[in-house]
């Protein structure tokens, strides 16, 4: 990561002569970012980008610095600061002509994982690049050994095509041999072309609201308002990390099993360095790089790094890459935490990430209450393979999943929630039916998943499929046997479970036992039949504070709404309630004080 | 005489329109009452003037429903829904408002857990019954429901949308057994697919009955007594219907407030010619906009009570934001100026309101630019103190280094950047380039930003209304009967069959028949079909008309290459060779209302202006001396150039240097670009 090395930390000395068109302009390339995302829903394909709204829009200035964004995919938003910047470099902007689009979805180059396609366009203003608008989205199906990319992938080969930056328009034309080296490796080609074409169409839409602006302020005013933009970003953060306390704060966490090799688990070490109004992360400690898929490439971590420290932060930034400045990263190659080529990585972006963010939350709650507990933490994706009942065409569909949130200082974690590295809608199950050949039996809460606690963690939620012809499932689910954890005296929530129950058979069983995988949450590609059944539970969210210092209202509130029962109320919180449902007061302040004096 | 009144109930204030087709239009305003709201419309009547008995035509758009959703005064209700989802509300679309945000917590729906009950049944992807409904878990549902007293419940299945059965027996069911209780099912509601969103617009329905039904009794039985006739309900579609359809389907009413003001651009842009349009109504808190493009307003189903709660339903495609008079000046972090979306609302409003509000706002930064004058009393009612205006402009100028006018100028250009911002969003959502548009600029505070809006977008000309604040009252008088059905049947371009695609029309005009027999009128209205198509494997689809009569395999030909063409004229590319599907049918039923007549402005020269002032305008970086005319004394044909106001009672519009206004017929301002 490239730091700047003139700090900019007083609003003052950056010499903003008009803080007006600041704004405004400001607001100007915001909005252009989300009239990219608006065209790229409008003009899109697959069920990833328009039901799901999995990608992020993008503005960089002509040093390849990101100005503006709308409010996307946290995990885009973090890499994509360092995808472009390696775009830049390798194509060399001497090489970049009116009409380019460069894409790219390369790990080893700051990418964050394959499925994340880029694309780039250069801006151009009368002869020279000006700005980079940028698109990162995320294919659904990219080729490689498992439909859809996520399961028990060995290396990068698996886990399908590999772009390094290149052309995929020139002379606002497509580049039909890349389109069709492109359609010719994935199992979904009419979907990745329709895909790609929105992509490109976003950027050319953003050229023109560029050249634009740039006709009504002139280059050079352009520029400066585009520093201005960055410094001012710079400067909040700067004051907002101030506010920290300095220190040192260390934490780590386990990621279980990696698909490939028996019952392993991996350790995920960071320390947080606070040092005036600079934050320094060292994942020093974190184990070598593991086998399968849930290693993370740079990308990802230093983005799971940002989204933390945003989170942390209470003021309202532009998340611009003057709010990156003052952070740096430390990861040593070759680790869990930066996987060295030809390592496998496709998990590390989509469910490990969450694990690296619950990692640092718990570091940062050595020095703030302002932290979280930790969240149910697994996207619980499944790639489904089969064809389709009407066009008799394969179809590759990649199912998210939501999970229970961590307990905060001020209120219980949020139920059902998609990771916070990513921001996708799930996939409505009438949705699901009418494109695939299975059914849903149930879609409920889990309210056994989370973990108790004066704020308890958020529910985990349970989904079970029916197959109505014959389909292929590929999985990669994360705390199977790892217990999210509370903090503060909170209590750490529920597994995540995926099992089976075949047409024939009456026991729930994982594809560990049944179908002779090496993981119960990491395979690929295991064959089910018409009436099988699929049952995915995924994880709650640990439980902030002791049980017992919950208040006795929020207990009697989750009573009657039939998420607890009054044995669990007397026995998990103290909460003593009688038949109607009334709080007892006496009895409660008894229980609670055994539960307090047991405590200590 | 005969009077033709129209009310437009916000938050804040009531708006009233009268016509008696002879002495032309008449205006009156009063404030709101939440306590009983038809007393504001009663007071309305009086300061008009209006014996209730003369009244035989009487449009009614209120905000009363969507005001009791915001601050959740509904009474306590239950929904049944199929056996293993009654969790649908909790779960939602797992998303979060931002992405950065520790704090934020979703939205608890309008119905309890507990009172969220599954029955055994299930209907499948292609609408037939997988399981039959289990009478016996629905009368232990509504036995429940009834010991628990719940007001109204709603009834919501999956896959109902394509066979209503189930839903249907729940209601009889529910009838039989506790016919007290309001009944919304959700084949009736939003027969369309996605179980959360379809399910949520269900339970705010039924939720809306008891209280809506309570509301429009009463003020019917008011009118009553008065002898007052007509009454009809502002639609979110924006048509109108009669009292016994907003009871039915209360959820309908979700956007009647604002929908006045876009039919009124509608039909003002037919009579001055003017098409593709957009209108931006800015009032005290908020700013409402909408697209108008051949001829037709946009039309949406979806919006949001607040984040993770939907509301699904046929309605115009209003996009709103903070952004209004009362919108608040304030520095952020790291101390440079924002406006909005915080608004000082009419208690205690903005500074200049002389009622102790301390906050700059919009409204004082046009005091200090001399852009609203005192001598001109708001509404007619509130007289503006200028000092309190520039006091609280130059404090936060001070903290900028700014004089008052450079501040309020600040102000003023970065509220107008902000509505800009959404207006371009909805531009790109058509398809059309936001230069091509007019815009046309109402609500108290729309005239006084609507050059500049318009300037920001590249767009070259702005249309004033007459009465602009009072022009969502206005158009409410302009709208016709209007229904909006749609039938989901998504059908792969192989195995579309003509007659299942002519059943469902048939279904869908059979309904219409129905209600407008019920809404009165004799013959059956103007009906146009319609297909939403898209490319097989898009989710994105795109709505194409369809010929009436018999449907042929001719008529779905013709609709595929329509869409061809409008696909490739919205996103510059189009797939023909491409599979495709059949996603919904469509019908819009109407059924014209009244003409309204906008009063005659005669041909005349030139008035003098009513004052001379100074006015401070960025452009010139300083103060001008510029004209202020009275809209009543202006002339049909009556052209001027920038920089001049325009006042009358409720608004003010600007003319800056660089435009010029020209006076029409029927008293429409028409500013243009130099």
């Amino acid at each position: 990561m490239v730091q700047d090395t003139s700090a900019k930390r007083s609003v003052a000395d950056l010499n903003i002569d008009d803080p007006v068109q600041l704004e405004v302009t400001r607001n100007y390339l915001i909005g252009t970012c989300e009239e990219m995302g608006a065209a790229m829903l409008r003009t899109s394909y697959s069920t990833m980008f328009n039901e799901a709204r999995d990608f992020s829009c993008v503005v960089f200035d002509a040093a390849g610095q990101m100005i503006a964004q709308g409010d996307f995919c946290p995990a885009h938003i973090g890499a994509i600061v360092h995808t472009v910047e390696w775009a830049i470099k390798e194509v060399g902007p001497e090489n970049m002509h009116p009409g380019d689009v460069i894409l790219h979805n390369d790990p080893y180059r700051g990418g964050c994982h394959m499925p994340e396609f880029m694309t780039l366009k250069p801006c151009f203003y009368k002869g020279d690049v000006v700005a980079y608008a940028a698109n990162i989205a995320h294919m659904t199906d990219i080729g490689g050994m498992v439909p859809a990319a996520f399961g028990d992938t060995r290396n990068i080969f698996q886990e399908g095509l590999r772009l390094p930056p290149i052309k995929i328009y020139k002379d606002d034309e497509p580049v039909e041999d890349i389109f069709a080296i492109i359609t010719s490796n994935v199992r979904t080609p009419k979907v990745s072309r329709g895909d790609l074409m929105a992509m490109v169409g976003s950027t050319y839409l953003a050229e023109r609201r560029i050249v634009d602006l740039i006709d009504r302020l002139g280059i050079d005013r352009f520029n400066l308002l585009s520093e201005q933009i960055k410094d001012v970003s710079e400067v909040m953060m700067r004051q907002a990390i101030a506010r920290m306390p300095d220190g040192a704060y260390a934490a780590e966490g386990i990621i279980e099993d990696d698909g490939v090799l028996p019952d392993t688990s991996y350790r995920f070490a960071a320390e947080v360095n606070v040092r005036g109004d600079e934050i320094v992360v060292d994942y020093t400690g974190s184990d070598p790089q593991s086998a399968g898929a849930i290693n993370q490439s740079f990308g990802t971590t230093a983005s799971a790094t940002y989204a933390t420290i945003f989170h942390m932060i209470p003021d309202d930034i532009p998340w611009n890459h003057g709010a990156y400045r003052p952070i740096a990263i430390v990861a040593p190659p070759g680790t869990v935490v930066n996987v060295n080529y030809p390592g496998s990585c496709v998990g590390g972006n989509s469910d490990t990430y969450p694990n690296t963010m619950d990692v640092l939350f718990a570091a940062f709650s050595q020095m703030s209450d302002r932290s979280q507990a930790c969240d149910g933490g697994t996207s619980g994706l499944l790639g489904i393979y089969g064809t389709n009942i009407d066009t008799g065409e394969p179809f590759v569909l990649l199912h998210i999943e939501g999970m229970g949130c961590g307990g905060r200082i001020d209120a219980d974690g949020n139920d059902a929630m998609v990771t916070k590295n990513g921001n996708c809608l799930n996939s409505p199950c009438e949705v699901i039916e009418v494109r695939y050949p299975v059914r849903i039996e149930e879609y409920s809460v889990i309210p056994e998943s989370t973990g108790p606690g004066a704020h308890r963690g958020g529910f985990g939620v349970r989904r079970i499929w029916r197959c109505l012809a014959p389909i292929t499932i590929s999985a990669h689910v994360n705390r199977t046997w790892f217990r999210p954890w509370g903090l503060k005296g909170g209590e750490p929530a529920g597994n995540a479970a995926l099992l089976f129950k075949p047409a024939d058979s009456e026991e729930w069983l994982s594809a560990k036992d049944l179908y002779d995988r090496i993981s119960a949450g990491k395979f690929s590609n295991v064959e089910l039949g018409e009436g099988d059944l699929i049952m995915l539970c995924t994880p709650g969210g640990g439980g902030y504070g002791a049980p017992h210092e919950r208040a006795a209202e929020l207990v009697r509130q989750d009573v009657a709404d039939e998420l607890i029962d009054a044995q669990a109320a007397e026995q998990t919180y103290g909460v003593v309630l009688d038949d109607a449902g009334v709080i007892d007061e006496d009895a409660t302040r008894l229980a609670r004080e055994e539960m307090a004096h047991a405590a200590t | 005489m005969a009077h033709n009144v129209a009310v437009d109930m916000g938050g804040t204030f009531t708006d009233l329109i009268a016509t008696d087709g002879d002495t032309g239009l008449q205006v009156a305003k009063s404030l709101t009452t939440p306590a009983s709201p038809s007393q504001g419309i009663f007071d309305a009547l009086a300061k008009a003037e209006i014996d209730p008995a003369a009244i035989e035509y009487f449009v009614h758009g209120t905000t009363v429903g969507t005001n009791m959703l915001i601050e959740r005064r509904g009474p306590r209700i239950g929904l049944i829904t199929t056996q293993g989802f009654r969790d649908v509300l909790r779960i939602q679309r797992i998303v979060r408002p931002e992405s950065f945000d520790l704090h934020w917590r979703k939205p608890r729906h309008l119905v309890d857990r507990a009172l969220s009950l599954e029955v055994g049944e299930r209907i499948g992807a292609h609408g037939e019954v997988v399981q039959a409904l289990e009478e016996a878990d629905v009368v232990a549902a509504v036995e429940r429901l009834r010991a628990e007293e719940v007001k109204a419940i709603a009834v919501s299945y999956l896959f109902s949308f394509l066979n209503p059965e189930h839903e249907r027996r729940t209601r009889e069911i529910v009838q039989e057994l506790y016919p007290e209780a309001y009944v919304s099912i959700s084949s009736d509601v939003f027969p369309q697919w996605r179980e959360f969103e379809r399910t949520s617009t269900t339970v705010i329905d039924a939720y809306l009955k008891p209280r809506i039904d309570e509301y429009l009794t009463s003020l019917e039985d008011e009118l009553d007594r008065q002898g007052a006739r007509g009454l009809l309900i502002m639609r979110s579609n924006g048509g109108v219907m009669a009292t016994a359809t907003a009871k039915a389907e209360p959820v309908t009413m979700i956007q009647s407030g604002p929908a006045g003001g876009v039919i009124g651009s509608l039909q003002l842009g037919q009579d001055l010619g003017l098409d593709p349009l957009m209108t931006a109504d800015i009032g005290g808190t908020s700013f409402d906009a909408c697209l108008v493009a051949g001829g037709r307003a946009a039309q949406t189903t979806t919006t949001e009570l607040e984040f993770g709660i939907p509301i699904a339903t046929p309605m115009l495609d209003i996009r709103s934001i903070g952004a209004g008079g009362g919108s608040i000046a304030w520095l952020d972090a790291a101390g440079l100026l924002k406006v909005g979306p915080q608004s000082a609302g009419a208690d205690p409003g903005p500074a200049s309101y002389g009622r102790g509000g301390a906050e700059p706002t919009s409204t004082d930064a046009n005091v200090v630019l001399g852009r609203l004058d005192p001598a001109f009393k708001l509404g007619g009612d509130v007289q503006l103190v200028p000092e309190a205006a520039r006091q609280a402009v130059e404090r936060i100028g001070a903290e900028l280094g700014f004089s008052a006018e450079r501040a309020a100028a600040g102000i003023l250009e970065i509220m107008n950047s902000n509505m800009a911002e959404t207006m371009r969003l909805l531009t790109i959502d058509q398809g059309i380039d936001p230069r091509e548009f007019a815009l046309v600029a109402f609500g108290g505070a729309g005239p006084l930003h609507g050059a500049y809006l318009a300037d920001h977008l590249g767009m070259q000309r702005v249309v004033v209304p007459p009465f602009p604040g009072a022009f969502s009252a206005l158009g409410a008088l302009m709208a016709d009967t209007r229904f909006d059905y749609m039938q989901t049947r998504i059908t792969y371009s192989d195995n579309i069959d003509v007659e299942t695609v002519q059943r469902d029309f048939d279904d869908l005009e059979q309904r219409a028949r129905d209600d407008f027999a019920r809404e009165g009128f004799g013959d059956p209205p103007a009906m146009q079909r319609s297909l939403d198509l898209r490319y097989y494997g898009q989710n994105w689809e795109l709505e194409v008309p369809v010929a009436g009569g018999a449907i042929t395999a001719e008529d779905i030909t013709a609709a595929r290459e329509a869409f061809d063409a409008e696909h490739d004229r919205q996103f510059g590319w189009s797939f023909p060779e491409s599979a495709f599907e059949i996603v919904n049918m469509r019908l819009t039923a109407i059924a014209r209302r009244r003409e309204v007549l906008l009063p005659d402005v005669p041909p005349g020269p030139m008035p003098a202006p009513v004052k001379v002032g100074e006015v401070y305008f960025t452009e010139a970086d300083g103060l001008l001396s510029t004209p202020f005319y009275h809209r009543d004394d202006l002339r049909a044909g009556n052209t001027f150039k920038g920089p001049a106001m325009i006042v009358e009672d409720d608004a003010t519009a600007i003319v800056p240097p660089d435009w010029s206004a020209r006076v029409e017929p029927q008293g429409s301002v028409i500013l243009e670009v130099e």
